[in-house]
């Protein structure tokens, strides 16, 4: 029974590292929201059947423990930075599309709202469909459509407006 | 047709959720207008930049907690997440070969720098055989150099392509080999790295070498027409001593020298 657990559990960890990475920005939250989700998945009692509605079910976990995570701090950051910037998208122009590519994509996340950030993680990167993503966010698919495609848009309004991309210092980490 | 209602239909159409009539009917103006065309492209490049985005974040993933009992300690796990991200970084350095391993790609030549390496790294690409473009949470996690600029050559046809580490016996940091190919196929190598280890390219080579406070670059390109590579070189440097300034100048010439010139002769 254990570990029927443990083998369903395993095939949906690395789309849920992903989306935690999405609501927390930092790999280490992410981790540990994804094994507390883990553990909290492991230990109850009833799960969802359905292939579908669990996997759901397993993103709502990790949303809800983010949200609990994010009243508990005591200090808040704020990545919101380019919240001004989804009022320029009426004025987007793109000049080449070979201005996207993975570190553009990378930096623009991290400038992203949260919320905006989310459903991207959902939609593009987690592959959930439209309904799917609606049905974790809790909130109508009509709702999730006008924000995945206010997300996209604001998304390429930021990556438009880099000229270079200075990678950032080093601080603690070192490869292997 | 307003604009939301527009970029709406378009974000439908690269998802497949628009009705097949509807599809059509955005099909066919895009077969119309190049602008059409162009936003559909750059939404499906953004769709796939991040589903690549995500694939690179999955594999650092953290294991099934041993126990299900929720008393294992958040410092510990802390730690494992991080030891697992150590690896994914020594892996990813081991998949293309480049970790200080002196047989490949001419970087175990102690004492001849990196741009020497970067020189002999260029020489061995073709366009078949790009090193993978890793995602940018990648780079800035593994071999991110302080103060490090990668230029967006757009508007003279080229795009980033790929991207690895040189590393070299001696060297505390990692030099960094950036590729860029253009629209005609033209390859195109920058590398920077720390100034005080740069080196000299080898006697023969052409290329652009310069100093940038503590990092040095290499712009390589020795297929391209001389006239445009000198264009490019030009301003790669004033981008990136402008460190993302907004310069209309440079890259108007830059425009120029790419719709002036003929393809390269690595094509």
């Amino acid at each position: 029974m254990a570990r029927s657990r443990r083998l369903r559990l395993e095939g949906y960890l690395r789309s849920l590292f992903v989306y935690a990475y999405s609501l927390s920005q930092s790999r280490e939250d992410a981790a540990d929201l994804v094994q507390d989700c883990a553990l909290r998945a492991l230990s109850a009692r009833h799960a969802p059947d359905d292939e579908a509605a669990y996997r759901a079910w397993l993103f709502r976990v990790v949303r809800h423990l983010h949200i609990d995570s994010r009243r508990r701090a005591t200090r808040e950051v704020r990545r919101d930075r380019a919240a001004s910037l989804g009022r320029e998208e009426a004025n987007l122009r793109l000049r080449d599309e070979s201005i996207v590519n993975a570190i553009t994509v990378q930096r623009g996340l991290e400038k992203l709202k949260p919320a905006q950030r989310e459903v991207i993680a959902l939609v593009d990167m987690a592959g959930f469909s439209y309904e799917e993503a609606a049905a974790v966010l809790d909130v109508p698919a009509g709702t999730l459509m006008s924000r995945l495609h206010r997300a996209r848009r604001c998304l390429l309004a930021i990556v438009s407006q880099d000229n270079v991309y200075v990678l950032e210092p080093h601080r603690n980490r070192r490869p292997g | 047709m307003t604009d939301n209602t527009y970029w709406r239909d378009l974000n439908g159409y690269v998802d497949g959720r628009l009705d097949p009539a509807d599809a059509s009917a955005l099909a066919e103006r895009a077969a119309r207008e190049p602008e059409v065309a162009r936003d559909i492209a750059m939404l499906w490049r953004l769709k796939a930049s991040l589903a690549e985005h995500g694939k690179t974040l999955e594999a650092e993933a953290p294991d099934l907690p041993h126990e299900a009992a929720p008393s294992t300690a958040p410092d510990a796990r802390r730690r494992l997440s991080v030891l697992s991200s150590v690896a994914l970084v020594a892996g990813a350095l081991l998949l293309w070969g480049l970790w200080s391993d002196p047989g490949q790609g001419g970087l175990g030549a102690s004492g001849s720098g990196w741009v020497q390496a970067a020189a002999e790294a260029h020489r061995t690409l073709s366009a078949d055989s790009l090193p993978a473009m890793p995602a940018g949470s990648f780079l800035a996690d593994s071999v991110r150099l302080e103060g490090m600029v990668a230029p967006d050559l757009g508007a003279g046809g080229l795009s980033l392509a790929g991207a690895q580490p040189l590393r070299l016996k001696g060297l505390e940091s990692p030099a960094l080999h950036l590729i860029y190919r253009g629209a005609r196929g033209c390859l195109v190598s920058l590398a920077a790295g720390p100034a005080k280890a740069m080196g000299t390219l080898p006697a023969g080579q052409s290329g652009e070498v310069w100093r940038s406070g503590d990092l040095g670059y290499l712009l390589i390109a020795p297929a391209m027409d001389p006239e445009r590579f000198a264009a490019l070189a030009e301003a790669t440097r004033t981008i990136i001593a402008r460190a993302g300034r907004e310069d209309r100048t440079t890259t108007e010439k830059l425009a120029r020298s790419h719709a002036e010139s003929g393809p390269c002769r690595n094509v």
